[in-house]
C-alpha cells in the first residue's frame, strides 16, 4: 500500500504531455555514436541487402526498380506511413504496402513479418526518409484508426495492469532499474535493437511490449497493430525519421 | 553467404597506416538464448576472419561468442603499394564468405 | 510469437537456473596458459578503451591498442580479449601479420555482467604483457524476458 501510494505520488509529479523527444536522447554516448555512424550501424546491413532486394526481378520480371526507379525516387514516403490505403479500405503499415505491391504489380509472394527479407526492403525505404519530419496523417479517412490505436495507447492492459501510456506518458524521464523511461516514439523503426541483436519493426516492438506487461499478443500486421503504430507516429510527427536507428 | 560491409580508403601514401573497417551480418549465436517456445539456440558462430594485402597477412581474428552479433572490426595496415586487400570469414560449418578492393598508393 | 502458459513458465525457469556458468579469475588463468603458454604476465603499455558504464551488455564498444614500432624483431605477434565473468572467458584472439600497421584492434564485445575485462599481447620476443579494464553493465528496465521476441 505505501509503495502504491508513492508510485502513485510519483505519477502525479511526472511532467506531462510534453513536446515529443527521440527514443535517441535517451542513449548513452556510445549508443547514439553507433547511431550515428554511417559505416558500423549494423541496421546499415539490412538497408545493404534491401539495396540488393530492390533491384531483383520477382515472377512478373519487376523489381522494384521497375517501377519506381532508384530507391531514392521513394524520399519521403516512408516518413507518411502508416497512411490510409483507397484500394485497401484500411490503414496500412510500410511492410504491408510492401507487400502489396509484390502481391499486386509483382505477382510474388507476400515475404512474413519479421522476415530478413521485408525487414531489409523497409529499412531501404525508411532510409530514404533520414533526416525528414515524421508526416503521418491523422485527418481524413485515418481519423478514425487514430481514435482506435490511441484507445489502445491508453488502456490499462496485461497482468501487470499497465497502459503504454502510464510509462511512456506518465512517467518518461523517469528512471525504472538502470534505464531511463523514453517517449515510446518510433521515429527510428525499423530499429537495430541490441537486446534483440536484430532489426524489427514497430510491429516487432509493439509485440514486444505487450508481452513486457504479460498482455495478450498483439500479432504484427493486426489492424489494431497498424493501427497503433499509425497513433505512435502521429504522435511524434515532427521528429526526424532515424531509420535504422540503434536502440539498448 | 553473408551480406558484408568492407571500407577500405581509395586511395594512400606510401608507408601511411590505413585503417580498414569490416562488418558481417550474422547473428553470433552464443548458445544460451531461447525462442519464444523456449528452446535452445545452438552456438552458431564465425570462426575464423583474415584480412591479406599483397596476399600477406594483415590480422588473423579468432572469434568466439563472446563477440557482439554482427561483428565489427576495424583495424589498420601499412601501405606499400597498389594491390588487393582480402577479407576471408568462415563460420563454423565450414561456409566461406570472400571480398575485397583495391588499394591505390600514390 | 504466441507464447503459452508452460511455454513461458519453462523460459522463466531457464532464466532463473544458472545455466550459463560464470567463468572465474582462476579459469581465466587458465585460459591464458592455454592460449600463451605460462610465461608471466608483465604490465606493458596496453591501451583498452571501454565505456565505464556500459547500457547493454550485448556490444559494448572496445579498441585495444599496444604501444610497439611494429619491426620485424620488435612487434606485437598475438592479442586476446577476456572477459572474467562470461560463461565462456574467451572475446576474441587477433594474430597480426606482416602487413599490419599497427596493433589495434577496434570491436563490439558481449558482456554478461558488470566485469574485469583481460586483455593479454604478444611480444615478438616471447614476453607477455596484461592490462585490465572494469566495465558496470547496467540492467535494464524490462530485459529479463526470456526468449526472442
Amino acid at each position: 500500500m505505501i509503495r502504491h501510494a508513492a508510485l502513485l505520488a510519483l505519477m502525479a509529479t511526472a511532467a506531462q504531455a510534453e513536446a515529443p523527444v527521440s527514443g535517441y536522447a535517451f542513449m548513452q554516448p556510445e549508443t547514439q555514436a553507433l547511431q550515428d555512424d554511417a559505416f558500423a550501424n549494423p541496421g546499415m546491413l539490412w538497408v545493404d541487402l534491401g539495396r540488393e532486394l530492390w533491384n531483383r526481378p520477382e515472377a512478373s520480371g519487376d523489381s522494384c526498380a521497375g517501377c519506381h526507379g532508384g530507391p531514392e525516387t521513394l524520399r519521403g514516403v516512408g516518413a507518411r506511413y502508416p497512411a490510409w490505403s483507397a484500394t485497401e479500405g484500411r490503414v496500412v503499415s510500410l511492410e504491408q504496402q510492401i507487400n502489396l505491391c509484390r502481391e499486386g504489380r509483382q505477382q510474388a509472394v507476400p515475404l512474413p513479418y519479421g522476415s530478413r527479407e521485408l525487414l531489409a526492403l523497409s529499412a531501404l525505404v525508411m532510409h530514404q526518409s533520414l533526416g525528414l519530419p515524421q508526416a503521418v496523417a491523422t485527418d481524413g479517412p485515418a481519423a478514425e484508426a487514430y481514435v482506435r490505436g490511441r484507445d489502445y495507447f491508453e488502456t490499462r492492459r496485461g497482468q501487470l495492469n499497465l497502459s503504454c501510456a502510464n510509462c511512456h506518458v506518465e512517467q518518461a524521464g523517469s528512471r525504472l532499474r538502470g534505464e531511463t523511461i523514453s517517449q515510446g516514439q518510433v521515429n527510428g523503426f525499423p530499429i537495430y535493437r541490441q537486446l534483440w541483436q536484430d532489426i524489427g519493426s514497430a510491429g516487432r516492438m509493439i509485440a514486444w511490449c505487450n508481452e513486457a506487461v504479460r498482455a495478450t499478443q498483439l500479432e504484427e500486421g493486426s489492424p489494431m497493430a497498424v493501427e497503433l503504430e499509425l497513433y505512435l507516429r502521429a504522435r511524434g510527427n515532427g521528429l526526424a525519421i532515424e531509420s535504422p536507428a540503434v536502440r539498448r | 553467404m553473408f551480406n558484408t560491409r568492407i571500407l577500405v580508403p581509395e586511395t594512400a601514401k606510401a608507408g601511411e597506416s590505413v585503417e580498414i573497417r569490416v562488418m558481417i551480418m550474422h547473428p553470433m549465436d552464443t548458445g544460451f538464448t531461447f525462442t519464444t517456445q523456449g528452446e535452445r539456440i545452438p552456438v552458431d558462430i564465425i570462426t575464423d576472419f583474415t584480412c591479406t594485402y599483397l596476399d600477406e597477412e594483415v590480422v588473423h581474428i579468432r572469434l568466439a561468442p563472446g563477440l557482439s552479433a554482427n561483428p565489427l572490426f576495424s583495424f589498420r595496415l601499412r601501405a606499400e603499394r597498389t594491390g588487393t586487400v582480402a577479407f576471408r570469414w568462415v563460420d563454423q560449418h565450414g561456409a566461406v564468405t570472400t571480398d575485397d578492393a583495391t588499394l591505390t598508393v600514390t | 510469437m504466441i507464447l503459452s502458459r508452460r511455454t513461458a513458465l519453462l523460459g522463466l525457469a531457464a532464466t532463473i537456473l544458472p545455466l550459463p556458468v560464470w567463468a572465474t579469475p582462476e579459469e581465466v588463468a587458465a585460459e591464458i596458459v592455454k592460449l600463451f603458454g605460462s610465461t608471466p604476465l608483465e604490465d606493458g603499455p596496453i591501451t583498452i578503451d571501454l565505456p565505464a558504464l556500459a547500457e547493454t551488455g550485448n556490444s559494448v564498444p572496445m579498441t585495444v591498442a599496444v604501444e610497439s614500432p611494429m619491426t620485424a624483431d620488435d612487434r606485437i605477434t598475438r592479442l586476446a580479449v577476456f572477459a572474467e565473468q562470461n560463461p565462456r572467458p574467451l572475446s576474441c584472439e587477433v594474430r597480426f601479420g606482416p602487413m599490419a600497421a599497427e596493433p589495434r584492434l577496434v570491436t563490439n564485445i558481449r558482456l554478461a555482467a558488470t566485469q574485469t575485462v583481460v586483455c593479454v599481447a604478444e611480444h615478438s620476443d616471447g614476453r607477455l604483457m596484461a592490462a585490465r579494464a572494469d566495465v558496470r553493465v547496467v540492467v535494464g528496465a524490462c530485459t529479463a524476458l526470456p526468449g526472442r521476441y
